[in-house]
C-alpha cells in the first residue's frame, strides 16, 4: 500500500499535535511564568538598578573573582555591610526596612539565602572568568541586569537557523552553543562537559 | 507523485510537537547563599592548598591539601618534604575518608547502665574523666600509637602529673626486633636510615619496603632512581613473591624460617672475600653447610654474596614482618652483620638518619600492660589511635579491659573503642593541630583544612582541660593545644605552615661493631602440627588494618593476587592439586592459636610449602549503615555479612620473639582442610598469562645499556621479549610487531606509525602520557589517587565479581616464565590509551565518545545512552559502566569528598579515564590568561602526581623536546596493542630485564 503524499503529511501532523497536546498538558507549567518575569522575591528586596545604575557601582566591586574564578561569587554579606553599616536609608521608599534585614542576617550570624536566578544546567562546568577576559559583557548572558529592581532571567527572542528556527532556553547548551559558533569559541564538549 | 522521504516527514512530527511545546522543564528553585564573613584567601572556585601532614601511618609524609570553599577534597605529597618527595601511598590518598566517615562519632559516648555507649554531652563527659581520674590517682596507663610530636610531650607531662608513668605506644609494625639488633651489633636504640637512592644493589628479607615496612613512598622513589638508567640490581628473599618482590629482579624462596641461614652464608661469604672481621665467627655458615637446610644453591648464594661483596652501594634491607619469627632479633642482627660486612654501614645504611622508633613499645608490652590492669596496678586506662583488641588477639586485651575503667579518644568505633566506657572523639587529622618529627631534622606542622563535622575535641585540649580540673597541670603549657603547637614552632611558624615544617634532614653516619657482642643464631621456630607454613602478611591497602573499614580501600585490588572486598588463603597451585581444592573452595585453617575458614586462591609466586594470609581484614562490621550492597556475600545477596574477612593475627598464637619482645609473625604451622564450601571470587583480574600478546615487554639489560652507550649501534629496538609463551627475541632490526605472535588477520593490515599530526588537529597540543615499566612497582598509589580525583565510587563485592569494578585505572599484573625456570612479574598501569584511531568511537550510535582535536578520547557521560557498544569494542577494556546509581550510595558526609570539578556520574552512563580533562583545562585556563601555551609538566594527571617511582609522565606530543615526547623517542617505547592500529597515546616503556643475563 503507498500513501499518497498528502496522506503522510496529515498523518505526520497529527502525531505531532498529539505529542504536543501532551507536551502543552505539562508545559503550562514550564511557560515563564509572570512572576518569573519579574523575577521572584527574595528575602532582601536588592535592586540592581539602585546599585548599578544610580549609584553607578562596577558588576566587580560586588561580584569581585568574576574575572578570576570560574566562580562570579555573590557577595558575601560583610561586602554589603561594608556600605550598609552607615548607609542605613536608601533614597527608595521602603529601602530602610529592607536594611534592617540585612543587619538583621548579619547581626544574627546568617547568611541571606538569595533565590538562584541564572542556573546553569547540570554535568557543565562554566567558567565566568574564560568569558569576562575574553572580552564577553555581564549583560550578554544576563540581560540588562543594572536595570532591574528584582533580578530576572530575560528569555532569548533571536530565532536561530541552529535551533530549528525556535528561541533557544537560555543558559541551556543550544543556546551557548549559538554563540560560540558565531563566534568561533570553543565548540569541543569536553571544554565544558567533564 | 513525488515521494515524501523519511527525512522530511521526521521533520514534521518534529515540527509540529516542538511548535507547541518549545520550552524546557521549569527548574526547582535552588538557593545560593554567600559567606557571611568571606575568608580573605577563599576565592569561590578556585582551591587554596595548605600545607599538612599525614598521619595514615606513623611515617608521617608532607601533604598538600586541596581544598574546596572549606573542605578538603583532594591530598597531595608536599614536594620539599623529604620523606614525601611530593608522592603518596594509596593510603594516603584516601586519608580524606576517616574524616569524611558516615560512621563516625557524633560526640562523646558514655556506657549506660544498660550495657550500651550512648550519647552524652562534653560538660558530663568530662566531668566523668576527671572524676575517674581522680580515683585512679597513679594508676593511669596510657596506650597509643607513635608519636613523635607535641602531643607525645603533652602525654608525657599529663602522666607525670598525675603520678603515673605508665605508657605504651603500641604499634603493631613495631620494628621491634631491627631495635633489639642494632642495639646489640651497634650499640644504637634507633634504626638506621636505609640509603635506597644511594644503593646499586638492594636485597631484602622479606622486608615489604614497597607496601607497608618503614616509608613506602620515599623508599620506592628512591629505588627507581637508583635504576633511572638501566643500574642497579635487586633480590627479594622469602617464601612469597609479593608486590614488592615483583618490583625486583629476583626471587629466592628458602625453606621457610632458615632464611636466617642464607644472611649468615652471605655475611660469612662477605666477609671473608671482603676481609672484613665481623667479631663473630660465621663459619659455620658456610653457603655448602647452610644449602640443604634452606633449599639454596650453594652456587646461588655464592653469586649473590659475589653481586654484594663486588656492588660499590650495596643495601641489605633486615627482615620485614612477615619474616619476623621467634629468632627475629638474630635474624636482623645477621643481617646488620652483612651489610657491615657488606661495607654498606655508612654510605646506604647510616645511623642518625632513621626513623626516630626508639620510643616504640614492643608487642611484649601490650602482654605486660594487661597483665597490669588485670592485677589492679592499671585502674583507668586510655586508649588513643591504637586497636590492640583487634591487633593482638593473643593478649586478650577485651578480657583485661573489663577490669579497669577505658576511655577511648577514637574518632570513630573500632573493636577496642566498642569495649570501652568513655568515648571522647579526637578530631581526625584534617580537623587537627598536630605536628611531628619523623626523622631527625625532618619536622612536619599539621594543620586543619576543614572546621570539625561533629562534636569532636582535639584529645590533647581534653587531657589539658582534665589536668587543670584536677589541679596537676605542673608542667603542662597554659594554653590551648593549638597555642602549645604554634608555641613549639615560635616564630617560625607562619613559615612553618607555608612550607608544610622544615626539613633539613641530617646525612647519618657509619656506626662501629659494639665491641664485645657474642651474637648466637638459630632458626625460626615454627609450632604446629600443621603440613605448611603459615605466611601472614602485612597488608598493601589496610596496613594493620586501621584502614580496612574503608570501602575504597577494600576494593582496592590486592597488588598480587588481585582479590578484593575479602581475606583468601593463597598457595601454590601444585599445593591446591595435592588437597584436590578448586579455585574458591573454602578451607579451614587450623593452627595452635585457632582456625578460620577462607576461599583459596592459588598462584604459582608462593612456595608450595607456604599459606599465605593477608593481615587487616576480619573486623568487626563498623558500619551497619552502609548501603547493603557492601555487605552481599557472595553467596546469598540478600543476607547481610557481619564482617569482611578473617583477622589474620588470631592464627598466631602469640609467640614471641624472647629478645625484642616482638610478635613471632612467622610461627605457626597451618593445616589445611577443606570444609566442602565453594565461594566465587570477586577478582579484578582473571589470568596473569599474557597470552602472548605483549602487554608487558621487557628488554634485556644487555641489549639495552648496548643501544644506551652506542646509541644507533644495531637498529635500535631491543629485543622484544614480554609475550610468554612463544616469544620471540627479536632478531635486532625487528618492530614489536614483527616480534609480537598475532592472531587473526591483523598481520597483513598496514599499520601507520604514530604521528601526532595525525591524531590532534590542535596546533599546539596532543595530550598522552608514558608509562615506564621498569619504575613501576604495582603499588597502587595511582589507582587510589584517580579514584578522589575523579569521583570513582566502590561498589561491593558482589558488582566486582561480575566485573563491573569502576576504577578507571587498573594494575594489571603478568607472570612470564624466563628460560631458567625464574618467573618475571611485570606490573602494567592500564586506563583509557586515548587511541589516535579508538575503536570505541565510531560504533557511539550519539557521539557521546569521540576523539577531540588535542588528541583526547572524549567521554561525554551526560550524553550516553548506555548501549555499551564502546566497552564491547574497547581492545583494552577500559571503560567503566554505570550499571546502579552509585552517586545515590553516597551518604553524608561521603559527599563533601567529591571534586566538584569532574561530574558525578550516574545510573546508565558509560564513563572512563580523562587524561584528567578537568586539570588540563585548568592548565589551559591560565596559559590563555597569561596569553602562552600550556609548558611541559605545568598539568600533570592524579596518576603521575602520585606516583612514588615517577614512572608516569603527562605531557604533550606537538611539544617536541617534552619529557613525553622524549619518552616516545625512547629506545624502549612501545604500545600496548600495536598490530590493531589503533595508534595509542598512552606510550610504555619496557621495563629492563637486568636478571635475564642470568641464564647464561
Amino acid at each position: 500500500m503507498r500513501l499518497s503524499k498528502r496522506a503522510l503529511v496529515a498523518t505526520g501532523v497529527s502525531i505531532g499535535l498529539l505529542g504536543a497536546a501532551v507536551a502543552v498538558a505539562a508545559g503550562a507549567l514550564y511557560e515563564y511564568t509572570d512572576e518569573e518575569l519579574s523575577g521572584p522575591e527574595q528575602p532582601i528586596q536588592f535592586s540592581h538598578k539602585v546599585h548599578a545604575t544610580k549609584l553607578a557601582i562596577e558588576c566587580q566591586y560586588c561580584h569581585t573573582s568574576v574575572a578570576k574564578s570560574q566562580s562570579a561569587s555573590i557577595p558575601a554579606v560583610s561586602v554589603c555591610m561594608g556600605c550598609h553599616n552607615y548607609v542605613k536609608e536608601g533614597s527608595s521608599p521602603g529601602s530602610a526596612e529592607e536594611i534592617a534585614k540585612l543587619h538583621e542576617f548579619y547581626n544574627s550570624g546568617k547568611s541571606i539565602p538569595w533565590v538562584k536566578i541564572h542556573n546553569v544546567p547540570e554535568h557543565v562546568q562554566f567558567k565566568h572568568f574564560r568569558h569576562v577576559n575574553a572580552g564577553r559583557e555581564c549583560q550578554e548572558c544576563h540581560g540588562p541586569v543594572e536595570e532591574m529592581n528584582r533580578v530576572w532571567m530575560v528569555p532569548d527572542t533571536v530565532l536561530r537557523p541552529s535551533s530549528a528556527f525556535l528561541p533557544a532556553r537560555k543558559l541551556e547548551m543550544g543556546w551557548c552553543m549559538d554563540c560560540h559558533l558565531e563566534r568561533g569559541g570553543e565548540d569541543d564538549c569536553a571544554a565544558c562537559h567533564y | 507523485m513525488s515521494e515524501l522521504d523519511r527525512r522530511d516527514f521526521l521533520k514534521i512530527v518534529g515540527l509540529s510537537a516542538g511548535a507547541a511545546a518549545a520550552t524546557a522543564c521549569k527548574e526547582p528553585v535552588e538557593k545560593v547563599i554567600p559567606y557571611l564573613n568571606q575568608p580573605e584567601e577563599i576565592v569561590p572556585g578556585i582551591p587554596p592548598y595548605y600545607a599538612s601532614a599525614c598521619r595514615e601511618c606513623p611515617m608521617t609524609c608532607g601533604t598538600h591539601v586541596k581544598t574546596r570553599e572549606g573542605r578538603p577534597i583532594k591530598v597531595d605529597g608536599n614536594p620539599d618534604d623529604p620523606i614525601s618527595g611530593g608522592a603518596l601511598c594509596a593510603r594516603g590518598q584516601f586519608s580524606l575518608l576517616r574524616t569524611y566517615e558516615a560512621s563516625r562519632f557524633a560526640g562523646p559516648m558514655k556506657r549506660a547502665a544498660s550495657g550500651e555507649l550512648e550519647a552524652t554531652s562534653w560538660e558530663d563527659a568530662m566531668q566523668t574523666l576527671v572524676a575517674k581520674l581522680g580515683e585512679n590517682a597513679g594508676k593511669v596507663a596510657f596506650l597509643g600509637g607513635l608519636d613523635t610530636g607535641t602531643f607525645d610531650e603533652i602525654v608525657d607531662a599529663f602522666l607525670a602529673a598525675g603520678g603515673s608513668s605508665k605508657r605504651v605506644r603500641f604499634e603493631p609494625f613495631a620494628y621491634e626486633a631491627l631495635r633489639a639488633a642494632s642495639r646489640s651489633v651497634f650499640g644504637s636504640d634507633e634504626l638506621p636510615g636505609f640509603d635506597f637512592g644511594a644503593s646499586d644493589l638492594l636485597v631484602s628479607f622479606g622486608a615489604d619496603w614497597e607496601e607497608t615496612w618503614l616509608s613506602p613512598v620515599s623508599q620506592q622513589r628512591g629505588y627507581a632512581d637508583s635504576r633511572r638508567t638501566g643500574q642497579g640490581y635487586s633480590v627479594y628473599i622469602g617464601p612469597r613473591l609479593s608486590a614488592t618482590a615483583s618490583a625486583m629482579d629476583e626471587w629466592v624462596a628458602p625453606v621457610p624460617g632458615t632464611e636466617i641461614l642464607v644472611a649468615l652464608a652471605l655475611a660469612s661469604e662477605v666477609a671473608r672475600s671482603r676481609g672484613v672481621d665481623l667479631g663473630n665467627s660465621l663459619s659455620a655458615f658456610s653457603a655448602t653447610n647452610v644449602a640443604s637446610k634452606t633449599g639454596v644453591d650453594a652456587s646461588a648464594i655464592g653469586k649473590l654474596a659475589g653481586r654484594i661483596a663486588s656492588a660499590k652501594a650495596p643495601l641489605i634491607l633486615p627482615p620485614g614482618n612477615e619474616l619476623q619469627g621467634t629468632n627475629a632479633t638474630q635474624f636482623a642482627a645477621a643481617v646488620l652483620l652483612l651489610n657491615y660486612a657488606a661495607g654498606a654501614v655508612g654510605k646506604t645504611v647510616r645511623y642518625g638518619s632513621g626513623y626516630r622508633l626508639a620510643k616504640l613499645g614492643s608487642f611484649s608490652d601490650v602482654k605486660t600492660l594487661a597483665g597490669q590492669m588485670r592485677g589492679g596496678d592499671v585502674g583507668l586506662l586510655m586508649v588513643h589511635g591504637a586497636n590492640p583488641v583487634y591487633a593482638a588477639p593473643q593478649v586478650e586485651f577485651g578480657d583485661a579491659m573489663s577490669s579497669v575503667y577505658t576511655v577511648s579518644f577514637s574518632s570513630a568505633n573500632d573493636e577496642t573503642t566498642a569495649l570501652a566506657d568513655l568515648v571522647l572523639p579526637d578530631h581526625t587529622p584534617f580537623e587537627a593541630w598536630g605536628d611531628a618529627e619523623p626523622v631527625a631534622g625532618v619536622k612536619l606542622v599539621q594543620q586543619p583544612t576543614i572546621r570539625p563535622l561533629f562534636d569532636t575535641r582535639a584529645t590533647g585540649d581534653v587531657l589539658l582541660d582534665a589536668a587543670r580540673e584536677l589541679g596537676k597541670a605542673e608542667g603542662l603549657p597554659s594554653g590551648s593545644f593549638e597555642a602549645a603547637v604554634r608555641g613549639k614552632w615560635g616564630a617560625g611558624i607562619d613559615a612553618a605552615l607555608q612550607k608544610g615544617g622544615s626539613f633539613e634532614p641530617v646525612a647519618g653516619s657509619g656506626a662501629a661493631l659494639a665491641a664485645g657482642a657474642k651474637l648466637d643464631f638459630e632458626t625460626a621456630k615454627l609450632s604446629g602440627d600443621g603440613e605448611y607454613t603459615l605466611l601472614v602478611y602485612p597488608s598493601l591497602g589496610f596496613y594493620d588494618g586501621r584502614s580496612a573499614r574503608f570501602a575504597a580501600l577494600q576494593e582496592l585490588p590486592n597488588p598480587v593476587t588481585k582479590l578484593v572486598w575479602g581475606s583468601f588463603a593463597e598457595m601454590h597451585p601444585e599445593t591446591g592439586e595435592k588437597l584436590g581444592l578448586e579455585l574458591g573452595d573454602v578451607v579451614k585453617l587450623t593452627t595452635a592459636a585457632g582456625s578460620v575458614e577462607v576461599p583459596v586462591f592459588f598462584h604459582e609466586t608462593i612456595r608450595k610449602d607456604v599459606v599465605a594470609l593477608e593481615a587487616g581484614q576480619g573486623h568487626m562490621p563498623v558500619d551497619p549503615a552502609a548501603p547493603d550492597i557492601y555487605f552481599a556475600p557472595s553467596v546469598d545477596p540478600l543476607q547481610r555479612r557481619t564482617q569482611i574477612g578473617v583477622n589474620a593475627f588470631e592464627l598466631l598464637s602469640g609467640a614471641v620473639d624472647a629478645k625484642s619482645g616482638g610478635l613471632a609473625w612467622l610461627s605457626a604451622k597451618v593445616s589445611v582442610e577443606a570444609t566442602g564450601e565453594h565461594r566465587l571470587m570477586p577478582r579484578t583480574q582473571a589470568s596473569f598469562d599474557q597470552e602472548g600478546r605483549g602487554l608487558a615487554q621487557s628488554v634485556p639489560v644487555a641489549a639495552f645499556l648496548a643501544t644506551e652507550h652506542h646509541d644507533g649501534h644495531g637498529h635500535g629496538h631491543g629485543a622484544a621479549h614480554g609475550g610468554g609463551h612463544g616469544a620471540d627475541h627479536g632478531d635486532g632490526h625487528g618492530s614489536v610487531r614483527d616480534s609480537m605472535p598475532v592472531y587473526g588477520d591483523a598481520l597483513h593490515l598496514e599499520v601507520k606509525e604514530f604521528d601526532p599530526a595525525d591524531d590532534a588537529r590542535d596546533e599546539n597540543y596532543r595530550w598522552g602520557m608514558s608509562i615506564d615499566l621498569d619504575a613501576c612497582g604495582g603499588c597502587n598509589a595511582c589507582i587510589a589517587a584517580c579514584a578522589q580525583e575523579n569521583n570513582s565510587r566502590a561498589i561491593g563485592e558482589t558488582l566486582v565479581r561480575q566485573g563491573r569494578e569502576m576504577h578507571w585505572l587498573r594494575m594489571e599484573r603478568y607472570v612470564d616464565h624466563r628460560e631458567n625456570g625464574q618467573l618475571q612479574v611485570h606490573n602494567v598501569p592500564m586506563m583509557c590509551q586515548h587511541c589516535g584511531a579508538a575503536p570505541c568511537e565510531p560504533v557511539c550510535p550519539v557521539y557521546a565518545t569521540y576523539h577531540n582535536k588535542e588528541g583526547l578520547n572524549v567521554m561525554v557521560p551526560n550524553r550516553c545512552i548506555g548501549t555499551r557498544y564502546c566497552g564491547n569494542n574497547c581492545p583494552y577494556k577500559v571503560r567503566r559502566f554505570n550499571y546502579f546509581p552509585y552517586d545515590f550510595w553516597i551518604r553524608e558526609p561521603e559527599n563533601l569528598a567529591l571534586n566538584p570539578d569532574v561530574m558525578v556520574r550516574s545510573k546508565g552512563v558509560m564513563e572512563k579515564c580523562t587524561l584528567c580533562v578537568q586539570r588540563i583545562n585548568a592548565g589551559k585556563d591560565q596559559a590563555v590568561l597569561e596569553k602562552r601555551t600550556v609548558r611541559d609538566g605545568e598539568v600533570t594527571t592524579a596518576c603521575a602526581q602520585t606516583c612514588p617511582s615517577q614512572a608516569i609522565t603527562f605531557g604533550n606530543y606537538k611539544e617536541r623536546d617534552s619529557r613525553l615526547s622524549e619518552h616516545r623517542a625512547d629506545k624502549r617505547s612501545y604500545v600496548v596493542f600495536h598490530h590493531l592500529n589503533t595508534r595509542p597515546g598512552v606510550t610504555y616503556l619496557k621495563s629492563v630485564d637486568r636478571a635475564e643475563s642470568e641464564k647464561a
